[in-house]
């Protein structure tokens, strides 16, 4: 069989293929949110991807950049005009799976990757393909939301155009139209121009920020001159079109008797108008490039270099130290999480600050009009009672005081060690019991006629005693004065 | 360019900025004045580095959106240690669990070496994020076997496996303690105090976001001493 082959076709394989492999994201997305329990019949989750790009790209090139929880919102308030039963929180989850789906979230955030099989090369080869959509950047208002180039060449209907001769076709179609009268057709090219410039500012905005990151990011010498030379001198030739276009229309509607065509003829002034604003912001924008770079060459240049260990922390230390003893590897861990935890601020006492806080008087406090509880079902344990076998563990360590006084602090360290399966977890409650057997023998609070009596606990230390002994405990739970715990009798 | 007293003031207020977690540079507060002049002046950032490390603390960079982000020389009054952190009486299997999500949270944000190198940020979640440290886990056991009964020889991964990813609370919605997901919940809390994760609501009740600070963080600092520890931890174990 003869081969066909079609040379065009071979020429620009790679170029559809990656624009076809684009719009897989989207694809994958609406295919999956059938699992996450999004209904695709309710959502064109499609159109909502669609959205969540236009508005990403559209923040970049034009004002503050769009927020994570901004992206969100403004998408599932798309989401609810398509929902006719305006349920917020199923708009909000079609909004959310839509923003994880573009910033690839089943893949941590990576970016997606396709294989390109070069069957035409000698000898075969797969060439990976890798691409972002939407990706997060740290700000103070949280995190911003940044369109990649692939980003824009979507929004530009997934078509591997070049912006620039894209916009110089559409300027041209556009005069054509204006001279064939066709108004409404003008309008709809005149969109399409904007979202045109749209994009290329998108793509000036997306060079200077990694430009304000590293200089050496983008091509400064040849690239972005270029891109710049060509975006004043887009912006010099649209801004002298638009006048000459809207006075040209403008003086069309005054002239012209059909309504249709006057309204249709008003409705494309006011796109001409925004239009113009765009192009004045894009030459704004052209004209400050250079600051940018001067402004990073100077702050780059003195700079601390970033010694950053490039590791990867999953292979080279996540999975081994989850294979390791756990004596060794919580020493691991921990000098791990004591770098990331960063710092904390001592507190340095201040004695005039103490004295002005010890002579304050008391805050006198309304009186809180008595509710009476609700006594409940009498079956149910009291929930602020400790547990039996809490009150058994404390017992055995406070024996240790039956024999020779014992310091508190030696009884916290016996309670911190307790096996947490030994009383069900509740270790803190332990300690707690502890010190306040400790603290009840040094205080006694003795209890009123009529008092309901406390699980044992009374009789557990009534037969302590304690005295303080000059020194101090600081434990993470329990500081303050060392108390010396001895029994005056056998603890039952 | 001589040092004046002036300077050395204005110095020790970049440094002040830099330990305020809430701190935030813009184009013409003080804040972002300082940061600007620290990184156009050399004189100005050796003053304000060399100030710093007289305190105990080490400038690991100053991304324009972040500020100055500094951090502890071992041993410094600022040092923090798991142990001083909200969940005080945290015993030994707790703090491994701890450390261990810790990890997993820079392993899952970071999964290739280069990602450490790039300022974009991710958003991680908490169910999400047990799942992940479950799979490696699933991976670990799988390549190295089921572990024995011998307590000294047990796994950091069984002591994870062990705890049941989510147990209710009693009188309230999310995870009690003692199961994975409120540990993964408790590290990311000590994240946000610490100025390096945010909670992302709009993205979930459980979602947080990353900041530049925790990437810094892990690629500065963070791995290379834990990665000197396993070397330390292996050797000391070939040896016995």
């Amino acid at each position: 069989m003869n081969e066909v082959r079609s040379p065009a076709g071979d020429a620009s394989v790679r170029a559809r293929w990656r624009a076809l492999v684009l719009t897989d994201p989207v694809a994958r997305l609406v295919r999956n949110a059938g699992h996450a329990g999004i209904d695709d019949d309710v959502f064109d989750l499609r159109q909502l991807a669609l959205a969540a790009i236009d508005v990403a790209v559209a923040s970049m090139g034009f004002a503050r950049q769009i927020t994570l929880a901004q992206l969100v919102d403004t998408v599932a308030g798309l989401a609810r005009l398509m929902d006719e039963r305006d349920d917020p929180v199923a708009a909000i989850e079609a909004a959310r799976w839509v923003v994880r789906g573009l910033l690839n979230d089943a893949e941590n955030q990576g970016k997606f990757v396709y294989v390109f099989h070069d069957i035409r090369s000698t000898p075969r080869r797969r060439e990976e393909y890798a691409f972002k959509l939407l990706s997060l950047q740290d700000s103070p208002s949280g995190a911003v939301v940044q369109a990649s180039p692939q980003a824009v060449m979507l929004y530009l209907n997934g078509l591997n155009l070049d912006v620039d001769d894209a916009e110089e076709a559409l300027s041209v179609v556009l005069r054509r139209q204006l001279e064939d009268r066709r108004f409404e057709a003008a309008g709809r090219t005149a969109e399409t121009a904007e979202r045109a410039s749209v994009a290329m500012a998108a793509t000036l905005a997306d060079i200077i920020e990694s430009t304000r990151r590293d200089v050496r990011s983008a091509d400064w010498l040849v690239d972005v001159p270029a891109r710049l030379a060509r975006a004043r001198k887009h912006v010099k030739a649209r801004i002298e079109a638009d006048g000459e276009v809207i006075g040209h229309v403008m003086s069309g509607i005054d002239a012209e008797s059909d309504a249709a065509v006057r309204r249709a003829s008003g409705d494309l002034v006011e796109t001409l108008q925004r239009i113009r604003e765009v192009h004045l912001d894009l030459a704004s924008r052209a004209s400050g490039a250079r600051e940018v770079l001067q402004q990073a060459q100077l702050r780059q240049v003195f700079s601390r270099p970033v010694r950053l260990r490039l590791l990867n922390v999953e292979r080279e230390l996540f999975e081994p130290i989850l294979a390791m003893a756990t004596a060794d590897a919580q020493a691991v861990c921990e000098a791990f999480t004591d770098r990331i935890l960063g710092f904390r601020l001592p507190r340095v006492l201040h004695l005039g600050d103490l004295v002005d806080s010890l002579l304050t008087p008391t805050r006198q406090v309304t009186p809180v009009e008595y509710v009476p509880e609700d006594p409940g079902n009498a079956d149910e344990a009291d929930a602020q009672a400790y547990a039996p076998e809490v009150i058994a563990a404390a017992t055995k360590i406070l024996r240790r005081a039956e024999h020779a006084p014992v310091p508190l602090s030696e009884l916290v360290d016996a309670a911190t060690a307790v096996d947490p399966e030994e009383v069900d977890g509740a270790v803190e409650d332990l300690i707690e019991l502890v010190t306040l057997a400790a603290l009840w023998a040094y205080a006694p609070d003795l209890p009123e006629p009529g008092d309901s009596p406390t699980a044992g606990i009374d009789t557990l230390i009534a037969a302590l005693t304690a005295e303080r002994t000059g020194h101090t405990i600081d434990r993470p739970m329990v500081w303050g004065n060392q108390l010396m715990i001895s029994a005056s009798g056998a603890i039952s | 360019m001589s040092i004046s007293l002036e300077d050395v003031r204005r110095a020790a207020e970049l440094v002040t900025f830099g330990l305020r977690h809430g701190a935030r540079p813009t184009d013409g507060n003080p804040y972002g004045l300082l940061l600007h002049r620290y990184r156009t002046e050399a004189a100005f950032s050796d003053l304000v580095d060399v100030l710093a490390s007289g305190l105990g603390l080490v400038v690991l960079g100053t991304p324009a959106r972040t500020g100055i982000v500094v951090t502890t020389q071992p041993g410094s009054v600022f040092a923090i240690r798991t142990s001083d952190l909200r969940s005080t009486n945290m015993g030994p299997e707790d703090k491994l669990v701890a450390g261990l999500v810790t990890l997993a949270i820079a392993a899952y944000a970071f999964p290739h070496p280069r990602d450490l190198d790039s300022t974009d940020v991710k958003i991680v979640e908490v169910v999400a994020l047990d799942a992940f440290i479950r799979s490696a886990i699933a991976r670990v056991t799988a390549t190295t076997g089921e572990d024995g009964n011998d307590a000294q020889a047990r796994r950091a991964a069984d002591v994870y496996d062990r705890m049941s990813a989510f147990l209710p609370k009693a009188n309230q919605a999310g995870p009690a303690k003692g199961c994975t997901q409120w540990a993964i919940g408790e590290v990311l809390g000590w994240l946000v105090d610490r100025g390096a994760a945010r909670p992302a609501p709009t993205m979930g009740a459980t979602t947080y976001q990353l900041t530049d600070r925790f990437r810094l963080l892990v690629a500065d600092i963070g791995g290379g001493e834990a990665l000197e520890a396993l070397r330390t931890a292996r050797r000391e174990s070939e040896t016995t």
